[in-house]
């Protein structure tokens, strides 16, 4: 593809011309994206793949039905209209289906850097050397991913609405192995050349070799530093089950019914942010709606959460450019939290905890309990003791069950630095510090 | 047999450029989802997929490269790719990739369907998910019904560089409901057949007429309503009992992906993790108590891993994992039992879709029924807890410490099943608890539940595979962990 955007726009456009009078959007996706994986010093898979789709959704009154297809000529784009229109006769009228909204005003949010495009396998390949030649010379085996690519989407509408972005993303992850510790870093950027490949390596390396050996401990509550990546997790779940308007509205998230009301410690506060550098920027939601920055919590106090047309029509609200492909049953969800920063640092956390658990990343954390957020999920990568303001001990990896609203409420410092994290399965990225929870608990072990 | 144009130059292609083994799948992926929320159809989606992928092996490396352009000059594009995509792995490989060997086959297989669900009108399907629906929402206590049916259909031609031309068409079936009951600060949910939309099968629209949704809707709100107000998991060590469609997904978690050769070998380290059943305790290690035995099988009937040949043109195949309560299988790619110089792959390469390449996933992994009675199994508890459904899972990257949290439990008590116990919880490590195991209830209650939400890899694929188990009894074990 030559320009992404420019093409999936002329692709919109054609496909529009297929609607024949009927009400009709249009969603185009793209992207080619390339990944190295390597695993006990060696490249284990090495892909590269390009993708193009067409969503065609037809709206008549209350009733609509959509078609999705990767073929692009005219006999196909012309089965899929003629398809989607055969699925709305018998239909009910659906109360939540609104009309297609007019043109709406998209300030462009540039996230494509065109080096991270288009990255040859030699370069992702020496990156990857690099990971397995520092954990060779100590003795450590490195497993880890690079990749590099760009996506594009396009949305529009028989009303003339049309919007289109297209963005880079790269990262590189590594997990250093010896045979009774593990150590990971991993970053990700827009730009693959801003990625401190060997700050990471580094990293890596340096919690493998210190969390040898590593000890039981008791399950319990304890003091927690949080590295960022940990912290990742509990904003992806307050997303999903605290963010979004149709779950407010229904009565069945940890905002609802909450707005003005203090819900976590007063130096908590969270925005959604398609505008920061750091973030991937898509400016636009899938109705075609400028993304808003949303402030969720601030100062403890809950401010907001995000909606598409439908959820705000029914909380009196404005939408705020979050809507999903409509109609969904999901609502509106944000995918670009941010977790204020705070004065402090992982160093200056450690040495004022007395005895705590200084935490990585934790592994498969899922939720028991939607309205405290009670989630559930193992340490992994590097725990450890500290114990009068140092680092003494590697510990073996525990399990927590802790609502986050709890913890949230006794954060006691926060760090200036934040990383950015991918969502693992979504489009979404989180922008995190470090925090020092006072009482986290852990409720069992796992031996190793 | 006949196989495609396109599969034709992309091998010679791959030759060409310098490659030692190719192969190409040509897959076309059809869905057809559908979904009421609320009165409201919020899927109405049918949706269609073509494209390729092209995988090499060139000096001793992997290299794969896919795209959805059906085009000759893009096929050659993407072959010349994944041919320089090896050239790149190789500079950085430990050992060359050796494939185990397998006979080259030249084969159509189909999944074998009574009713063509993709020809059954729309009608119909929104007659009966409207209907449930109604009968969801008759109380106001019920905030979210959600009813569903999802269909899929694949056409996947594999051929490969050492002859094997396997055409297959893969068809699934899926459907079921849920209810969110919401009161105050509660939050309650109950499903059926089973959480996350359901029952999913390899079998056609007959599988949504014998699931005879309508006759369960009114439980299935009632329930959920009463746990609102149900009373907490107690926290203790008890006797449990579960249901087969949590003890499915407890075999997936802490059976299935452990005993993945990939996983094992620190392929997966990054991200899903390794595994406690390491290479030396095959054969020996105590995975569970004598009556526990559990086998993989990609040629039962109905099976969401259920086929003719996995994307590395292996055969189906049944074999054990559990045997008698001894570990003693694993589940492996013709890659990785290359490696280990084992004599045949037990065929659990799969790939997502054309986009992505194949890689081990969970084949048909099932407990074997027992000869216990249900009834009689709850009969012999003096106080112990019975749980349905899953709600939430959470297991270490090792798969030792799970904890999982279902839809319903009921208190047992003398032998009988008692009052409703909402979010019930229970936790342990793996080999403790399937050692726990001293019931299995036999073949009358045994179901193969289907998995569609498997995720794995980086690019993360999704796969779909299924567990069949009748419900277990299991002693000693911690419950209400939550806080």
């Amino acid at each position: 593809m030559t320009d992404p955007q420019i093409e999936l726009e002329a692709l919109a456009r054609k496909a529009l011309d297929y609607a024949d009078g009927s009400e009709a959007e249009i969603l185009v996706s793209a992207s080619e994206n390339a990944l190295t994986r390597f695993a006990e010093n060696a490249v284990s898979q090495n892909v590269s793949r390009r993708e193009l789709g067409i969503t065609i959704r037809i709206v008549q009154g209350k009733r609509s039905a959509r078609v999705t297809t990767n073929r692009m000529d005219a006999k196909s784009l012309t089965e899929a209209f003629e398809h989607a229109k055969s699925l709305l006769p018998f239909q009910k009228e659906s109360p939540d289906i609104l009309p297609l909204p007019e043109p709406q005003v998209i300030q462009p949010n540039p996230a494509f850097e065109g080096s991270t495009a288009q990255v040859h396998p030699e370069v992702r390949a020496q990156a990857v050397l690099q990971g397995i030649e520092a954990c060779k010379k100590v003795s450590l085996r490195a497993a880890g991913v690079c990749s590099t690519g760009w996506s594009a989407v396009a949305v529009a509408n028989t009303n003339g609405l049309l919007c289109s972005h297209k963005d880079t993303s790269s990262t590189f992850g590594i997990s250093a192995q010896s045979e009774d510790s593990s150590g990971w870093a991993e970053a990700s950027s827009r730009d693959f050349g801003k990625i401190d490949i060997a700050g990471l390596i580094a990293v890596a390396i340096e919690k493998a070799q210190s969390s040898r050996n590593a000890r039981s401990f008791e399950p319990g509550h304890y003091t927690v530093v949080l590295e960022p990546a940990a912290v990742t997790d509990f904003l992806e779940f307050m997303g999903w089950f605290g963010f979004g308007g149709l779950g407010f509205i229904e009565g069945r998230t940890f905002m609802a019914g909450k707005l003005g009301q203090k819900l976590l410690g007063e130096n908590i506060s969270i925005v959604d942010n398609a505008y920061d550098l750091s973030q991937r920027g898509l400016p636009f939601d899938f109705e075609g709606f400028p993304r808003q920055k949303v402030t969720l919590i601030e100062n403890g106090v809950a401010k907001a959460v995000v909606h598409d047309r439908l959820s705000a029509q029914k909380a009196n609200a404005e939408t705020t450019g979050h809507a999903l492909p409509q109609p969904n049953a999901e609502g509106a969800m944000p995918f670009n939290l941010m977790l204020a920063p705070g004065d402090s640092s992982v160093e200056e956390m450690i040495a004022s905890t007395k005895r705590g658990i200084l935490v990585t990343r934790f592994h498969y954390t899922n939720v028991i309990e939607p309205m405290e957020l009670v989630l559930t999920g193992l340490t992994r990568d590097g725990t450890f003791l500290i114990e009068n303001g140092k680092i003494v001990a590697p510990l073996k990896n525990l399990r927590f069950t802790q609502s986050i609203l709890e913890a949230m409420k006794a954060v006691e410092a926060i760090s200036r630095e934040r990383k950015t994290m991918l969502s693992e399965w979504g489009m979404g990225a989180y922008t995190v510090p470090a925090l020092k929870i006072s009482r986290f608990n852990f409720s069992s072990e796992t031996g190793f | 047999m006949k196989t495609h144009p396109f599969a034709s130059a992309a091998l010679a292609e791959a030759r060409k450029q310098g490659a030692s083994y190719a192969d190409i799948r040509l897959i076309t992926q059809e869905q057809e989802d559908t979904l009421i929320r609320n009165g409201n159809i919020t899927h109405l989606d049918t949706s269609i997929s073509d494209g390729f992928g092209v995988r090499v092996i060139c000096e001793g490396a992997w290299g794969f490269a896919a795209s959805p352009l059906m085009e000759e000059s893009e096929i050659k594009r993407v072959t010349a790719l994944a041919v320089e995509i090896a050239r790149a792995s190789s500079r950085a490989k430990e050992h060359d990739v050796v494939l185990a060997p397998e006979p080259p086959a030249q084969e159509t297989w189909l999944t074998p369907v009574v009713e063509d669900p993709f020809a059954v009108s729309m009608k119909e399907k929104l007659e009966l998910l409207f209907a449930i629906d109604d009968v969801l929402r008759e109380s106001p206590k019920i905030k979210v019904a959600e009813t569903g049916m999802q269909f899929q259909r694949e056409h996947r031609l594999l051929v490969t560089s050492e002859g094997t031309i396997a055409n297959q068409t893969l068809l699934r079936s899926g459907a079921g409901y849920s209810a969110t009951a919401v009161e105050g600060n509660e939050v309650q949910v109950r499903s059926y057949p089973n959480s996350f939309r359901g029952q999913y099968m390899a079998l056609g629209y007959e599988l949504v007429r014998g699931l005879k949704l309508m006759d369960e809707a009114e439980r299935v709100r009632e329930e959920a309503i009463a746990l609102l107000s149900a009373k907490s998991c107690p926290r203790k060590k008890t006797t449990l009992v579960l249901d087969s469609s949590q003890l499915a997904l407890q075999i997936h978690e802490s059976v299935a992906h452990p005993t993945e050769l990939d996983r094992v070998l620190g392929m997966e380290a990054n991200f899903a993790g390794t595994s406690f059943a390491t290479l030396e305790k095959e054969g020996n290690f105590r995975y569970g108590s004598d009556i526990v035995n559990l086998y993989c099988d990609s040629t039962i009937p109905g099976g969401l891993a259920t086929f003719g040949f996995d994307d590395d043109g292996v055969r189906a195949q049944r074999w054990y994992i559990v045997q008698n309560g001894i570990f003693v299988g694993y589940q492996s790619s013709r890659e990785i039992a290359g490696a280990l110089k084992r004599a045949r792959s037990t065929g659990n390469s799969r790939a997502e879709d054309w986009s992505h390449i194949p890689i081990i996933r969970n084949g048909n992994l099932s407990l074997e029924p027992g000869d216990a009675d249900f009834d009689a199994m709850i009969s012999e508890i003096d106080d112990g807890i019975y749980m349905e459904t899953n709600k939430s899972w959470s297991i270490d990257q090792k798969r030792l410490n799970f904890q999982f949290t279902c839809e319903l439990g009921k208190e047992i008590r003398g032998g009988k099943l008692q009052g409703l116990v909402k979010n019930p919880t229970y936790q342990s490590i793996t080999p403790k608890f399937w050692g726990a195991c001293d019931a299995i209830a036999g073949p009358r209650w045994w179901t193969l539940w289907g998995v569609v939400n498997c995720g794995k890899g980086q690019p993360g694929q999704v796969a779909a595979m299924s567990h069949g188990a009748s419900p277990a009894r299991f002693r000693n074990i911690q419950i209400g962990v939550s806080e």
